[in-house]
């Protein structure tokens, strides 16, 4: 799968044990360390060393309940097991590929694996520098321009912002998404999806499943009328030579 | 304390009159002391489904401005003594209803009955918006071509966001029901699918009903089809409301009906 985040930074959760209720307690207890650290967090769990008798579907499922209802915003998984694919496909967890080799696997939360303040991202806008400051200053792996959307955005309804856009829901047909930097769909995009729209060329869109009336990136747009090619698989949009590029995401 | 249950779809035409009597009447039949309200002001319709527009006296706008009681206001239902109807104005326009007084008549009901079935009018504007507001749960009536399904969709974003729940951070619970579903013509490709309507939604199904002859019947009678049980409507109604009453009951008449034969012979 190939995906370019950007700048949009994830945390990657390591698990120490795959008992909900040691993960429940864990979670809590980092709660009252920092109340806020979880709130709508963004976050891909890895799943490097399982197999099928170390953590089978039930029980990753009830672990990712276990993470959502602690206000982490999972999002995806990282080296998926082949047994667990259907369950991720079930909670909606998006497959971000094989994990780097060479990480530490202790830390539990980890670094985000693309930095705030990496010189691409903070060189990228006026948007991509308050980034930086806000997520050196709070020490919180995510910039504060990354908003998350639980929930589908239905037709009428519009959801703008200034910065990267997270939904973890449909857009449905005749209902808008914009933001100044990315957006990200989990999910279907059947309505109009606007990034970059004050001008950064080098946002992109991405959905799990492409059904999309409009993308714009940047300004320059693409109609979708009729039945295409890329209908319902997952790509990428990205901007190259001032040409809306649309690549299918699927291996 | 009774649950306000809306009954909208944006569209109109879709069937939201016909499943408001239908729901209640069956939600009556099954024990439960129910009234439904018109919200339709100028458009007067629910009674001539339930078969009571000769007996209208007073309705919901004189009811709210304090010019009637609730007990000269209330039309007890032809058949079922544990069922009222509450009448829409036929005269008033639909600005005549405000939050203040739809909520004093919602609270005073409240106290005596089981469930406030809110019959919608068509389209996302005040009328539509009025009677959904202070609903705790909604079936969403869609049919089975896109225009109607894109207006669901609305109106599910309208429960989300401007309802009395949602303002305080809660959902409306959500249900699905296909009506005037042809299996034929899915078949042919001229209407979605369940599947299709469903995806498209993302909200869980409560039932499906099928184009029927038998609804037409029922409302030029004035009998809310679920009293017809030999129909395919009627008994479409009956499983809907049962699940949505707690009951496990298969989807029926989601085929056509060659293949169901032997299940209706069978009593599947
Ligand atoms: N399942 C059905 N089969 C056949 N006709 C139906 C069905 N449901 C509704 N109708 C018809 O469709 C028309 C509109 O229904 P109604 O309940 O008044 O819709 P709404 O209240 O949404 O405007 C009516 O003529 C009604 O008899
Ligand atoms: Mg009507």
């Amino acid at each position: 799968m190939e995906l370019r985040t950007g700048m949009v930074p994830l945390t990657t959760i390591q698990l120490d044990s795959t008992d909900a209720e040691v993960l429940d307690q864990e979670l809590q207890r980092r709660k009252n360390e920092a109340p806020a650290l979880f709130n709508g967090l963004p976050s891909l769990l890895s799943l490097a060393d399982y197999d099928e008798e170390s953590l089978p579907a039930e029980q990753l499922t009830a672990l990712v309940e276990c993470l959502r209802q602690h206000g982490l915003a999972v999002i995806g998984v990282r080296s998926c097991p082949a047994h667990l694919q259907p369950a991720c496909q079930q909670l909606a967890l998006a497959d971000f590929g094989k994990q780097s080799a060479g990480r530490s696997r202790k830390a539990a939360v980890e670094e985000p694996a693309n930095n705030a303040n990496s010189t691409e991202a903070a060189s990228d806008s006026e948007t991509a520098n308050a980034e930086t400051n806000e997520a050196s200053a709070a020490e919180l792996p995510i910039a504060s321009t990354t908003r998350v959307h639980q929930g589908n955005v239905r037709s009428g309804q519009q959801l703008y912002f200034d910065g990267d856009l997270f939904i973890i829901g449909m857009v449905s047909a005749g209902a808008e998404v914009l933001a100044t930097g990315h957006i990200h769909v989990l999910g279907a995009l059947r309505g109009k999806a606007l990034a970059g729209v004050k001008g950064s060329p080098d946002a992109t869109i991405s959905c799990s499943r492409f059904d999309a009336q409009l993308v714009a990136i940047a300004g320059q747009y693409q109609l979708f009328e009729n039945e295409h090619a890329l209908m319902n698989q997952s790509v990428l949009v990205s901007l190259e030579d001032d040409q809306l590029v649309i690549r299918g995401a699927e291996k | 304390m009774a649950k306000i249950i809306v009954v909208t779809s944006g569209k109109g035409g879709v069937g939201k009159t016909t499943t408001s009597a239908a729901f209640a009447s069956a939600l009556a039949l099954k024990g439960h002391k129910t009234v439904v309200i018109d919200f339709d002001v100028g458009l007067r319709n629910l009674d001539l489904v339930m078969g009571c527009e000769r007996r209208v006296v007073y309705d919901f706008v004189n009811l709210i401005q304090g010019e009637s009681t609730l007990g000269q206001t209330l039309i007890k239902d032809k058949k079922l003594d544990n069922l009222y109807v509450l009448p829409a104005s036929q005269t008033r326009d639909k600005d005549a209803l405000s939050h203040e007084g739809v909520e004093k008549v919602l609270n005073e009901l409240s106290e005596s009955f089981d469930y406030i079935v809110c019959d919608s009018p068509a389209g996302i504007e005040h009328g539509a918006q009025m009677a959904l507001y202070f609903a705790e749960e909604a079936i969403i009536v869609t049919n089975p071509e896109v225009s109607s399904v894109r207006d669901s969709d609305r109106i599910i974003g309208i429960l989300q966001s401007k309802s009395r729940l949602a303002e305080q951070g809660k959902a409306v619970k959500e249900h699905l029901l296909l009506t005037r579903y042809n299996p034929e013509r899915v078949e042919r490709g001229e209407m979605l699918s369940v599947q299709d309507v469903e995806e498209i939604l993302a909200i869980p199904l409560l039932g499906v009903i099928p184009e029927s002859e038998a609804v037409l019947k029922a409302s030029n009678q004035g009998v809310p089809v679920v009293h017809d049980s030999e129909s395919d409507a009627g008994q479409a109604y009956d499983d809907a409301v049962s699940r949505y009453l707690g009951e496990d009951r298969p989807h029926r008449f989601l085929e056509k009906q060659k293949k169901s034969f032997l299940k209706r012979v069978f009593g599947g």
